[in-house]
């Protein structure tokens, strides 16, 4: 069941669905801007810009996660032919994880070259948004499950995204920066990975309860 | 055909509403394996609403409905397909790609082509969805209740804009169907044609039960 709707899931996000370029437009403006505002003193900056970009550009797209196909009654009629809410879940989370999040990680390294990093800050914070990319996807799944019967909840689900992912910002940049002294054996490293952990267990169960609270008509 | 037989639908002194408006109160009904109920009444009156609580995708304020086999509860999400009104169609995707992911989720046996002939819409898989007639869409919601192979048919205004080779599909379908053993429920203005068996007609009115007749 899975690999059918994750395979539906792929094919809409090619179909320009899932507003991959725009995320990806949003981030390279961004870092783009800070470019120029912060001037000489970006490198210092540059794991954290980068991962404030990826994680404002990933919940850009976060009100097409579960809502096109709330509206349309397809998760509806998906529970109604028997599909598990964990098995939709789950589809949902890794598409968004491969259609959203990973070109972001993907064009990271680029813009980084754009706010003069060097080539350890620049693998420190890939490596750490690879890390951290399994909490964004799982809070970024319970918020739009949430909003999922919103019609317009697309700033809201920022606002309640936001603070879930404090942990995950803090560590993640401090993995980064950690990255050019101790590696990938950084305590930092190990906490975010804990910390996606944690998102993942929670956010799992609770968006599939967040899409049983919706199922009604919105 | 693997129809699951003898679900019958018991609804218990149930009442539903919409906001804060009370649509149904009190009713009380049963449909048995092989019938159908036409559920009529003005726009708004509470039609999707009954159905989308049979489907229990609405819970009731009181009262209850139940799916029932040989005595045993059946969860909705077993005994029945419901065609909605407005279908759970994607406009990105071809008609081809829609209908065989739910043919893969319902574990539908029979091919694509012969689903989509059986609806007349073959040679159209490579139609998108964005593109069919509201009449095309309504027969890709057909096909989808026959992909289902449920016992129980929950269709919303299943005549609406289709043309009279259409009107015929969906009668001989539901004949078919009802034929059987399956039941079904059928919400719509105008009657819809079955041979063989006549519907036990549900007239909802404002705010007090419907009698069954």
């Amino acid at each position: 069941m899975i690999r059918v709707i994750l395979i539906r899931e792929l094919r809409l996000a090619a179909r320009g669905a899932s507003g991959t370029g725009l995320s990806l437009a949003f981030m390279a403006l961004f870092i783009l801007l800070c470019g120029i505002a912060l001037g000489g003193s970006t490198p210092a900056l540059g794991p954290g810009l980068l991962w404030l970009a990826a994680t404002l550009s990933a919940l850009l797209g976060l009100d097409r996660f579960y809502q096109t196909d709330q509206q349309t009654g397809a998760l509806a009629q998906m529970h109604l032919a028997g599909t598990t809410g964990l098995s939709i879940v789950i589809a949902k989370c890794i598409s968004f994880a491969l259609t959203t999040l990973l070109p972001l990680i993907l064009v990271s390294p680029f813009l980084a070259l754009l706010i003069e990093m060097t080539g350890t800050a620049i693998t420190g914070t890939v490596l750490s948004l690879l890390i951290g990319a399994p909490a964004m996807v799982a809070y970024a799944s319970v918020t739009a499950a949430l909003l999922a019967g919103q019609r317009s909840g697309g700033v809201l689900a920022v606002i309640l995204t936001a603070p879930l992912l404090i942990p995950v910002l803090i560590f993640g940049t401090e993995a980064a920066n950690a990255f050019a002294t101790d590696g990938l054996g950084a305590v930092q490293f190990r906490m975010l990975a804990g910390l996606s952990f944690i998102a993942v267990a929670l956010g799992l169960p609770t968006s599939v309860a967040a899409l049983a609270a919706n199922r009604g008509p919105s | 055909m693997d129809v699951r037989h003898n679900i019958r639908l018991l609804i218990d002194q149930l009442s539903l509403s919409r906001g804060d408006r009370t649509l149904i109160h009190g009713l009380s009904l049963c449909v048995e394996p092989g019938q159908a109920l036409w559920l009529t009444g003005p726009n708004g009156i509470g039609k999707t609403t009954l159905l989308l609580a049979c489907a229990a995708l609405l819970s009731p304020d009181e009262g209850d409905i139940r799916w029932t086999s040989e005595d045993r509860n059946i969860p909705a999400n077993q005994a029945l397909a419901y065609a909605a009104h407005r279908g759970p169609e994607r406009s990105e995707l071809r008609l081809g790609e829609e209908l065989s992911f739910w043919q893969t989720l319902l574990n539908d046996d029979m091919s694509l082509n012969d689903r989509l002939t059986s609806v007349g819409l073959q040679d159209r898989d490579d139609t998108p969805v964005a593109g069919l007639s509201a009449g095309q869409i309504r027969r890709l919601s057909l096909a989808r209740l026959m992909a289902s192979n449920r016992a129980a048919w929950l269709m919303d205004e299943p005549l609406s804009g289709l043309d009279v080779d259409g009107r015929a599909l969906v009668t001989e379908t539901l004949s078919q169907h009802l034929a059987r053993g399956g039941l079904a429920i059928i919400a719509s203005h105008q009657p819809v044609p079955i041979i063989g068996v006549t519907a036990k007609k549900l007239v909802l009115e404002p705010a007090i039960s419907g009698a069954a007749s």
